[in-house]
C-alpha cells in the first residue's frame, strides 16, 4: 500500500524543477504545492488556508502601511515554532512604519529586503513548496500583494532539549556533552571541536514526506574519496517517505542488511564523533535524532568506549580485554556448559561433575530446556526493566533475583549451576550494549547446534560465525580489518589501546591514506625520557 | 576453485562441514544425572568367573548432602560381560570416565595381568590414567569395604593418597598407559603399588605402602617401603620424598631427614670384551628437613660432611638392594635392559635371549652425589639454657 502512495506522491517532489512548468494532474499533487505563487495576495493566503484546514497553530497576520493604502502584506508562521517577539519588533513594526509610498509594487520585496527588515537571514522564494518547508522549520513567510514571490525570514525559536550527558554512554572522566535532536546544535558541537577549514558539512534531504535534513560530516584530506562517493550514492538511492530516526538511514545504507551485526557505528557523544571524523571516517547527522552514525565501521569499534581515551592506557587496555573476553563468554558460556554436561562429561573435573550431578537431581527438565527457559526468563527481566521507571525497576529486580534465582533453585525447578551460568552470560552481555541483540541470536543458535552435536556443534557454529564476520564489509572496508594480513600500524588501537604518542599514523584501511598524527621525532623524545 | 563460482564454494564448505560430523566418534546427548559414576573397581576371580566390584558414587541426596558410595557386585566370564551385567543391578549403564582406581587381587596378579588388562585397553570410556594397584588382602573387594575418616568414597580417598604420597615417601604411581608401556618393552619388568588394610581401634583403615614386583605380567614378590624407594631411585622415578637416617656426631646419635627436591639417575652400561657392567650415576638435591638435636648447628662444613654421609649411605643401600633382587628374584625390575638396548643395541641383541642369566650376575656400581641446598632454618636452633 505504502509503495503506491510513495510512487504517486513522491515522484514529482523528488524533482520539482522538472514538473514545475508542466501541468500536474491534481491527483498527483493534491495540495498544489508544485504550483508557483500567484501575484494576488489573497489567492496565496487562501491556498495556504486550504492546505492548513482546521489548523489553528498556523497564524496569518495581514497588515498594511501607515503611509500608503495600496500596500497589502501578510505574514504566515507557525506559532511556538517562531519567535513571536522577533516577528513583532523586527518584521511587523518596520513594515508598518516605514514609508513605502514611492516604491513600485514589483520591486516591493526587494525594497523590504534591502532597506526595511532588520533580519540577518532571509531569502526569496517563488514556490509554495519551499514556503511550506520554511514554515515547518519555524521561519516566517511574508507575502506582499502584487509580487509572485514570498520572503522567508529566519525566526526559528522552538523548545528543545538541553545538552545533557547521554544515558547509555556515560563516562567517569571526560566531557559530558551529548548530542540533542536539533541538527544545527549538533553541528555546532562538532564544529567547536575541529577548528579547521578541512571540516566539511554536506547537507542532503531524505524522506519524501518528512523531508529530513541529514548532514555528512568529514575532514576533506583524511576521508577516503571512494568511500565518501559510495556513501553519497547509497544515501541518494534511499527511497523512503519518512525518516523517523538515524536508524532508518543506517538500515538503508548497510552493506549486508541481513546480518545481525550492524556495520554502521552510532554514538550520542560529540567527542566520539569527532575522534571518528579525525580518523578519516564520515559522520552522518540526522535532524531529529540525537544518534549520529559513523562509517566505515569495524568490529573492534563495538568494544571501544570514550573512556578508553580519557584514562591511562594500561587501564583502558585492560578494560578492552575484559570487554572482548566477556563477548566470548556471553556468546559461548551456555553452549560450553551444555556441551560438557550433556555430551562430554569426561571433560569435567570429578568434584565438579559430582556437584553438577547432585544439583541436577530431581530437576524436571533436560539441561537444554532448562537453559533455554532460564535465558528466556533473563531476557524477560531485561526487557521488562528497560522501559519502566526506576521505582518499578526495583520490584523487577526483586522478582528476578528472588523468584528466578533463589526460589526456582529451592523448588528444584532449575539447578543452581545453571543459574550461575545464565547470570554470567547476562552480566557479560551487558558489557557491550551495542552488541546485545547479536549476542542473544548467536547464543541461541549456538545452543541449538550444541544440543544436537555437542562441542562439535559449538565448533561448527563458531566457524560459521567467523566466516560471516570476515565476509562483512562496511562501505567496502573489511569489518574485521582484514585480520591475518593486517599491519602493525593498523592494530595500535584495537585490543590494546596504545598511548597517544605511539599512534603516529592513522588506519590506512579506514581513511585510504596512512596520514601522520604526529612526527616521529616527538614520539622518540617521549620514549627516551 | 574460482572457475566454479561462489555458489559452489558455499556448497563445498557446507558439504565439508556436514560430512565432518560423520567423522567424530561416539557422541550422544545424555543427562548428567542419568549417569552412574564409577569411582573405582576391584577385580577378583572365583574359578573361571571374574567378579567385578564397582564403587559407584551416590549423589541422589542432592547438593546439600555429602556424596556417599555404594558397592555393586557383578560377575561374568569376561570382564566386559561382568561390567555389562552390572546394568541389571543398577539400571543404568556405568560411566567409567571418572574411575580413578582399579584394584587387582593377588590371585589375578599371580596368574598374569595381560588377560584382565585387555578390557581396560579396549574400552573407550576408561581413562588411560586410571591407577592400578595390587591388593595384599585375600580379595580386592575388601579394600573397597573399608571406611575412610573424611572421604566416604574409598576410591577417591585412595586417589588422593597417590596425589600426595610422593611428598612423604615413595610409592610407584602406575597408570594404565605406563603399565602397558612397561609390559610391551622387552626386558623391562613392572612394579605396582600395593594396598592393604590396617586395623586401628577396631576401624578398618586403608594403607598404601610398598610395591609388588612382576616378572613380565606375573607377580613374583613384594617390596617394602624402603626397598621401593631404592628401586625408584634406580629407575629415576623419584620426584619428591625423604631420606631419613641416623648418624653419629661426636658420639651422639642424631636422626636426620633429607627432603629430596630433585633427583636424577642415569644407568650407564659399560661393555668390555663381552663383559657387561652397569654404572648408576645419581644426583640428589635436597634440603635438610629436620635435625633431631638441639645443639646441632649446620654450617657448610657440616653440610659437606652430611652430603658425604648420605652419598655413602645411598651407594651402600642401593648396591645391596640390587644384589638381593639379583639373587632372590633374578628379575630385571630396574630397566637395565632398557638402558643397554638404548645405548648399545648390538650387545643387547647378542644377550637378549639369555638376559635373565646375564642379569643375575651383572656387576653394578653406584655413584651418588648428594647436594644439600639449604638447612631450611628460619630461626636459631633451639638451645635450652642451663
Amino acid at each position: 500500500m505504502w509503495k503506491k502512495t510513495n510512487e504517486t506522491n513522491t515522484e514529482p517532489v523528488e524533482k520539482p524543477e522538472d514538473n514545475i512548468n508542466t501541468s500536474t494532474p491534481s491527483d498527483q499533487d493534491p495540495y498544489g504545492i508544485m504550483k508557483p505563487l500567484s501575484p494576488v495576495l489573497t489567492e496565496n493566503i487562501n491556498r495556504l488556508k486550504d492546505i492548513f484546514k482546521y489548523d489553528k497553530s498556523v497564524i496569518y497576520r495581514c497588515f498594511g502601511n501607515r503611509h500608503t493604502e495600496s500596500f497589502h502584506a501578510c505574514i504566515v508562521f507557525v506559532s511556538n515554532m517562531a519567535d513571536h517577539k522577533d516577528i513583532n519588533e523586527n518584521l511587523i513594526a518596520p513594515i508598518l512604519q516605514s514609508d513605502l509610498r514611492d516604491v513600485p509594487k514589483v520591486e516591493m520585496i526587494d525594497y523590504l529586503k534591502t532597506k526595511v527588515i532588520p533580519s540577518m537571514d532571509m531569502k526569496e522564494t517563488e514556490y509554495m513548496d519551499s514556503v511550506l518547508q520554511s514554515l515547518f522549520e519555524g521561519d516566517t513567510v511574508l507575502f506582499v500583494d502584487g509580487e509572485d514571490k514570498a520572503l522567508v525570514i529566519r525566526s526559528t525559536d522552538y523548545a528543545e532539549r538541553q545538552i545533557t550527558e547521554p544515558e547509555f554512554e556515560k563516562v567517569l572522566e571526560g566531557p559530558r556533552e551529548g548530542f540533542v535532536e536539533n541538527l544545527s546544535v549538533n553541528l555546532t558541537l562538532i564544529r567547536r571541536r575541529i577548528k579547521s577549514p578541512e571540516l566539511k558539512f554536506k547537507f542532503k534531504e531524505v524522506g519524501t514526506r518528512t523531508r529530513t535534513t541529514i548532514c555528512l560530516c568529514y575532514l576533506e584530506n583524511l576521508v577516503n574519496e571512494r568511500v565518501l562517493n559510495e556513501l553519497e550514492n547509497r544515501i541518494d538511492k534511499i527511497d523512503i517517505d519518512s525518516v523517523v530516526g538515524a536508524n532508518v538511514i543506517a538500515e538503508n545504507i548497510v552493506d549486508s542488511p541481513l546480518s545481525v551485526f550492524s556495520t554502521v557505528g552510532s554514538t550520542e557523544r560529540p567527542d566520539v564523533t569527532v575522534s571518528k571524523i579525525l580518523e578519516g571516517r564520515i559522520a552522518i547527522l540526522v535532524d531529529g535524532s540525537s544518534k549520529v552514525l559513523t562509517m566505515p565501521f569495524v568490529f573492534i569499534e563495538s568494544f571501544q568506549t570514550a573512556e578508553d581515551y580519557y584514562t591511562e592506557y594500561y587501564f583502558a587496555s585492560l578494560n578492552r580485554i575484559l570487554r572482548i573476553t566477556s563477548a566470548a563468554i556471553s556468546i559461548a558460556a551456555p553452549s560450553v556448559y551444555l556441551a560438557l554436561v550433556t555430551f562430554h562429561q569426561e571433560m569435567i573435573p570429578t568434584p565438579l561433575l559430582l556437584s553438577i550431578s547432585a544439583a541436577r537431581q530431581g530437576v524436571p527438565f533436560p539441561t537444554i530446556v532448562e537453559m533455554l527457559l532460564l535465558l528466556f526468563a533473563f531476557d524477560l527481566v531485561r526487557e521488562a526493566s528497560a522501559r519502566i521507571s526506576s521505582q518499578m525497576g526495583q520490584s523487577i529486580t526483586i522478582v528476578g533475583a528472588l523468584i528466578l534465582g533463589q526460589a526456582a533453585v529451592d523448588a528444584r525447578f532449575f539447578s543452581s549451576l545453571i543459574v550461575i551460568i545464565v547470570a554470567i552470560t547476562g552480566t557479560t552481555g551487558i558489557m557491550t550494549p551495542k552488541l546485545k541483540g547479536a549476542y542473544i541470536i548467536i547464543r541461541t543458535l549456538l545452543l541449538m547446534l550444541t544440543a544436537v552435536m555437542g562441542i562439535y556443534g559449538l565448533c561448527y557454529g563458531t566457524f560459521v560465525l567467523f566466516l560471516h564476520l570476515f565476509s562483512l564489509r562496511s562501505l567496502g572496508v573489511p569489518f574485521m580489518m582484514g585480520l591475518g594480513s593486517v599491519k602493525p600500524d593498523e592494530i595500535k588501537d584495537t585490543v590494546i589501546r596504545t598511548p597517544w604518542w605511539f599512534m603516529n599514523t592513522r588506519s590506512k584501511l579506514v581513511s585510504g591514506i596512512a596520514s601522520r598524527r604526529q612526527s616521529m621525532d616527538s614520539r622518540k623524545g617521549k620514549m627516551m625520557s | 576453485m574460482k572457475a566454479y563460482g561462489k555458489s559452489f564454494q558455499k556448497l563445498f564448505i557446507l558439504l565439508w562441514l556436514l560430512l565432518s560430523i560423520l567423522l567424530c566418534g561416539c557422541w550422544n546427548y545424555r543427562e548428567i544425572e542419568d549417569l552412574t559414576i564409577v569411582a573405582g573397581a576391584a577385580l577378583d576371580k572365583e574359578g573361571d568367573m571374574y567378579i567385578l566390584t564397582f564403587e559407584v558414587i551416590d549423589v541422589a541426596g542432592g547438593p546439600e548432602k555429602n556424596h556417599s558410595s555404594a558397592l555393586i557386585k557383578a560377575s561374568g566370564l569376561t570382564l566386559f560381560e561382568a561390567s555389562r551385567n552390572a546394568i541389571s543391578v543398577i539400571g543404568n549403564k556405568l560411566y567409567w570416565s571418572h574411575a580413578k582406581m582399579m584394584i587387582i587381587s593377588e590371585d589375578i596378579a599371580k596368574e598374569g595381568l595381560v588377560p584382565v588388562m585387555d578390557w581396560l585397553a579396549r574400552d573407550a570410556e576408561i581413562r588411560q590414567t586410571i591407577k592400578i594397584v595390587v591388593s595384599k588382602e585375600k580379595t580386592a573387594r575388601e579394600i573397597l569395604e573399608i571406611t575412610h575418616p573424611t572421604i566416604e568414597v574409598v576410591s577417591l580417598a585412595m586417589d588422593q593418597v597417590f596425589q600426595n604420597k610422593d611428598s612423604v615417601t615413595s610409592v610407584p604411581r602406575v597408570e594404565e598407559w605406563k603399565l602397558f608401556q612397561d609390559l610391551a618393552q622387552p626386558g623391562v619388568s613392572t612394579a605396582l603399588p600395593t594396598v592393604y588394610i590396617n586395623e586401628e581401634n577396631g576401624n578398618k583403615r586403608l594403607f598404601v605402602s610398598g610395591s609388588a614386583i612382576f616378572d613380565k605380567d606375573r607377580l613374583i614378590g613384594y617390596l617394602n617401603d624402603e626397598e621401593t624407594k631404592l628401586m625408584m631411585f634406580v629407575k629415576n622415578e623419584i620426584t619428591r620424598g625423604l631420606i631419613t637416617e641416623k648418624i653419629e656426631h661426636n658420639d651422639i646419635p642424631i636422626k636426620i631427614s633429607l627432603e629430596i627436591l630433585k633427583s636424577q639417575t642415569e644407568i650407564k652400561p659399560v661393555v668390555k670384551d663381552d663383559e657387561i657392567k652397569f654404572e648408576i650415576d645419581m644426583t640428589v638435591h635436597g634440603n635438610i628437613g629436620e635435625i633431631e638435636g638441639y645443639h646441632f648447628h649446620l654450617d657448610r662444613k657440616g653440610a659437606n660432611h652430611l652430603e658425604k654421609h648420605f652419598e655413602e649411605l645411598l651407594n651402600k643401600n642401593i648396591a645391596a638392594f640390587i644384589k638381593t633382587i639379583q639373587k632372590e628374584y633374578g628379575v630385571d625390575i630396574f630397566g637395565f635392559a632398557d638402558a643397554l638396548s638404548a645405548r648399545d643395541p648390538k650387545t643387547w641383541k647378542k644377550v637378549e635371549p639369555r638376559w635373565k642369566e646375564v642379569f643375575k650376575n651383572v656387576e653394578v656400581t653406584v655413584n651418588s652425589e648428594v647436594h644439600i641446598e639449604g638447612a631450611a632454618i628460619q630461626k636459631k636452633p633451639i638451645r635450652i639454657r642451663e
